[in-house]
C-alpha cells in the first residue's frame, strides 16, 4: 500500500468527494440555521412562566436530547413514508432530523445565556415599565448574545462532526462517499484516513477560534 | 391510519436486553480508556515542560476535531488493513470511543484543576509540601468534587455515543434494534421502543446528576 | 396637598417569613418621605411593594386615587386582591425606581440608557427621546458623558445616570432603594445632592437610606421601621433628635457617623 495509490484514488473519485463535502456543509448549515432561528423561541418557551408553554417545550427538548441521534434518524426514516407520504428521501430525513435535534440543543444554550443575565437588569427594565417582551428584546437577549457566541461556535463544530451519522440513512455526505469508494475499491486506508484528516484540518481552526472567543469572554467579565 | 403493533417487537425483548448489556459493556470499556487518557492529556497541558504542554494541547485539539463515526470506520476497516489482522467490532468500538472521548475528559479535568484557586497551591507550598503532594492532597480532592457533575454529564454523552457502534455491527442496543426492525418489518415500533429505553436511561441519569450537583453546591458554602 | 400613594393594611410574606406586618402609609404629592430601619426591618420590601416589584400578600395599594388590582371574594369571606400584569406594567411606567446596584444597561450608552424606556414604552421618537435624555442628564449634572458606556463612569456618575433614566419617564413618584449604600464614601455626596435638588423641586419621593444627615435636612417625614411594622413616625427633627421609643433610640445610637446640629448625647 504505497502512497502512490492515495492520490490516484482521490483523483479518480474527486467528484464524489467534492459532492460529499458540499452535502456535509449543506447539512451543517441547515442544522445550525434551524438551531439559531428556532432555538431562541424554544429556549424562551422553557423559561416561560406559563405552564401551557413551558411543558411542551421541556418535553420536546427532553425527548430529543435524551435519545441518540442515530435512533432518531432511523425512526424518521420509517416515519416519513408512513406518516408523511415522503418516500426514500434521505435529504429530507437527514435535514429534518438534524434540524430539530439541533433546535433542542441550541434552545438550551439560549436558555442558559438568558438566565445568566443578572436579575438586576430585569428589575431595572421592569421598574421602567417594560413588559416581559420588551425586557427580553431590548435588555436581556442583546446582552446574552455576546455571552453565547463561544457556545454556538463549539456547537457548530459538533454539528459538523455529527453530520457523518447521516450517512446511515444514505444521505450523501463525505463519509457516505468515502465508504462507497472504500467498498468499491477495497481501499479502506486511503479513504477513511483522508476523511479523518479532512475533518481535522478544517475543524481545528474553528476549535482554535472557539477557544479564543471563550478566553476573550472570560477576560471581559 | 397507521396501526401500531408492538407485539412483534416485544417478542424479541431478549435481544433488547442483550443490546442493553452490550451498550453498558462498551460504555464501561470506553470509559476505562477515555478517562485515564483524558487525565493524562490534562496533566500534560498543565505541566511546566513546553513540549508536554504542546503535545497535550495538540492532542486535545485533534481529538475535538475528529468525527466519531469516521474514527469508528477507520478502526474497524482501515486499522486492520494496516496491521494485516482482523479486529472485532468490540475492540474497534472501544478504541474509537475511548480515544475520541478522551478529548472531552481532558477538557473537563483541566478545567476542574485550573478552577481551584491558585491560593490553594500557594498555601500548600507555604506549608512545605512538594507540588506533587499539593496536587494530590489539596487540589485534586477539591477539583474532584467540582468536576463530578460535568464528569457525569460527559459520561452520559459517552453512553449516548455508543449507539454509533451499531454502524460497525457491534451488538449494542441500536444494532439489535436494526436487527429486530428488519425481522418484524415494524421499524416505527422498534425504534420507538429503544428510544423509550434510551430516554428512561438518560433522563434518569441526568436527573441524578442534577441532584448531585445541587447537593454538592449546598455543602460548598 | 393631594394624596398620591396610599397603602392600607399591607402585608408581605416570603414563604413562612412575614416581612411586612400591616403597614398603613400615605404619601402626599410633593412630599419627601424617608424610611429608616435596620436590615430585615422590611423597608426595602415596602418600597418594592409600592411599584409592585414585589406583590403584596394582602392589603391594598392606591395610586393617584385609584385602587391597584381587583378585589375578589376569597375563602372565609376575606377579600383577596388579584393583579393584572399589564396594569402593573403600566403602573411602573409612572413610578421611577433607583437601585442600590444602579443596574445600568451595559450594552447601551449613557444616553441610550435614558432613551430606551421613553422610546419603547411610550413610543417616543428617537430625536425627541435624545433631546429628553440630554435634558435629564443635564439635570443630574452629567450631560457630557452622554455617549460613553456605563463601564467608563464612576459609581456616583452611574447612579446619577440611573436617576436620569428614571426621571425621563416623567414619573409621578420616585423610589430610592439605598441609592448610596454601594458607593465609595467620597462619591455619596454627588448623588445625595441630586436627590436633594429633586426634593426641592417638590418631586414626590420615598427614600430608603442610612444617610441620617440627609434625612434630617431633606425629608418632610421620617418613618422608622422595625420588624415589618412602622415603629415611630414624625418630623425629621423629632425622630432623629428626640426619638420617643426605645428601639428608635437604639437604632440611632448605632449610627454614630451622622452630623447633626445639637446631636443628643
Amino acid at each position: 500500500m504505497s502512497q502512490y495509490f492515495d492520490l490516484n484514488l482521490l483523483m479518480t473519485y474527486h467528484t464524489l468527494f467534492l459532492r460529499g463535502l458540499a452535502n456535509t456543509v449543506m447539512l451543517t448549515a441547515v442544522a445550525m440555521t434551524a438551531g439559531l432561528v428556532l432555538g431562541l423561541p424554544v429556549g424562551l418557551a422553557r423559561l416561560s412562566a406559563s405552564r401551557l408553554i413551558r411543558y411542551p417545550a421541556t418535553v420536546f427538548v427532553g425527548l430529543l436530547r435524551n435519545t441518540p441521534i442515530l435512533v432518531q434518524l432511523f425512526f424518521f426514516q420509517a416515519f416519513a413514508p408512513l406518516f408523511l407520504g415522503i418516500g426514500n428521501n434521505p435529504v429530507f430525513v437527514a435535514c429534518f432530523a438534524f434540524a430539530i435535534y439541533n433546535i433542542a440543543y441550541c434552545s438550551d444554550i439560549f436558555r442558559g445565556g438568558i438566565k445568566s443575565i443578572e436579575i438586576g437588569q430585569v428589575e431595572a427594565s421592569r421598574a421602567l415599565g417594560m413588559n416581559r417582551l420588551q425586557q427580553l428584546r431590548y435588555i436581556v437577549v442583546p446582552q446574552a448574545f455576546r455571552r453565547m457566541v463561544p457556545a454556538f461556535t463549539n456547537r457548530s463544530i459538533e454539528v459538523a462532526k455529527l453530520t457523518t451519522v447521516a450517512s446511515a440513512v444514505a444521505y450523501g455526505d463525505l463519509l457516505y462517499y468515502a465508504k462507497l469508494v472504500s467498498d468499491i475499491e477495497y481501499r479502506p486506508i486511503e479513504t477513511y484516513t483522508v476523511v479523518a484528516l479532512l475533518f481535522i484540518v478544517v475543524l481545528i481552526p474553528f476549535s482554535v477560534l472557539a477557544k479564543r472567543l471563550e478566553r476573550h469572554l472570560a477576560a471581559s467579565k | 391510519m397507521y396501526e401500531w403493533n408492538f407485539e412483534p417487537v416485544l417478542r424479541y425483548r431478549h435481544l433488547l436486553w442483550d443490546g442493553l448489556l452490550g451498550t453498558l459493556q462498551i460504555s464501561a470499556t470506553s470509559l476505562a480508556i477515555a478517562a485515564p487518557l483524558g487525565l493524562l492529556f490534562a496533566v500534560m497541558q498543565l505541566s511546566r515542560l513546553r513540549s508536554l504542554q504542546f503535545i497535550g494541547t495538540a492532542a486535545v485539539y485533534i481529538l475535538r476535531s475528529t468525527a466519531l463515526l469516521v474514527l469508528l470506520f477507520w478502526f474497524y476497516f482501515a486499522f486492520p488493513a494496516i496491521l494485516r489482522t482482523a479486529i472485532s467490532p468490540y475492540a474497534a468500538a472501544a478504541l474509537a470511543l475511548g480515544i475520541q472521548s478522551s478529548g472531552y475528559y481532558a477538557e473537563l479535568f483541566r478545567g476542574g484543576i485550573v478552577s481551584i484557586a491558585p491560593g490553594q497551591a500557594e498555601a500548600g507550598k507555604a506549608l512545605g509540601l512538594t507540588s506533587g503532594q499539593t496536587m494530590w492532597s489539596i487540589i485534586l480532592p477539591q477539583a474532584v468534587r467540582r468536576m463530578l457533575p460535568v464528569f457525569l454529564l460527559t459520561t452520559i454523552d459517552l453512553v449516548k455515543a455508543t449507539s454509533l457502534a451499531a454502524m460497525i455491527t457491534f451488538e449494542e442496543l441500536t444494532y439489535q434494534a436494526t436487527h429486530i426492525a428488519s425481522q418484524t418489518y415494524r421499524p416505527m415500533e422498534t425504534y420507538a421502543v429503544i428510544a423509550a429505553i434510551y430516554f428512561v436511561l438518560f433522563s434518569s441519569a441526568s436527573g441524578l446528576t442534577a441532584y448531585i450537583e445541587r447537593r454538592l453546591a449546598v455543602s460548598d458554602r | 396637598m393631594a394624596e398620591l400613594l396610599r397603602v392600607e393594611n399591607l402585608r408581605k410574606s416570603f414563604g413562612a417569613v412575614e416581612v411586612l406586618r400591616s403597614i398603613d402609609l400615605a404619601v402626599e404629592t410633593g412630599e419627601t418621605v424617608v424610611l429608616l430601619g435596620s436590615s430585615g426591618s422590611g423597608k426595602s420590601t415596602l418600597l418594592r411593594c409600592m411599584n409592585f416589584l414585589e406583590v403584596p400578600s394582602s392589603g391594598r395599594v392606591y395610586f393617584d386615587g385609584r385602587s391597584v388590582g381587583r378585589e375578589i371574594p376569597g375563602p372565609q369571606g376575606a377579600a383577596a386582591m388579584v393583579y393584572n400584569e399589564a396594569e402593573l406594567t403600566r403602573l411602573r411606567s409612572r413610578i421611577g425606581m433607583v437601585f442600590q446596584q444602579f443596574n445600568l444597561f451595559p450594552h447601551l450608552t449613557v444616553a441610550r440608557n435614558v432613551m430606551v424606556a421613553p422610546m419603547k414604552v411610550k413610543g417616543m421618537g428617537k430625536e425627541e427621546a435624545r433631546a429628553l435624555a440630554l435634558r435629564m442628564l443635564h439635570r443630574v449634572g452629567i450631560a457630557e458623558k452622554a455617549d460613553d458606556y456605563p463601564s467608563r463612569l464612576s459609581g456616583g456618575q452611574q447612579q446619577r445616570v440611573a436617576i436620569a433614566r428614571s426621571l425621563a419617564m416623567e414619573p409621578a413618584l420616585m423610589l430610592f432603594d439605598e441609592a448610596t449604600s454601594a458607593l465609595d464614601p467620597e462619591l455619596v455626596g454627588e448623588v445625595l445632592e441630586v436627590m436633594r435638588e429633586l426634593s426641592r423641586e417638590r418631586v414626590t419621593m420615598v427614600i430608603v437610606t442610612h444617610e441620617l444627615g440627609f434625612a434630617y435636612h431633606v425629608a418632610d417625614r421620617v418613618l422608622f421601621l422595625h420588624e415589618g411594622a412602622i415603629h415611630e413616625e414624625g418630623k425629621p427633627g423629632d425622630i432623629l433628635l428626640s426619638p420617643r421609643r426605645q428601639r428608635t433610640r437604639e437604632f440611632l445610637r448605632g449610627h454614630d457617623k451622622f452630623r447633626l446640629p445639637h446631636a443628643p448625647s
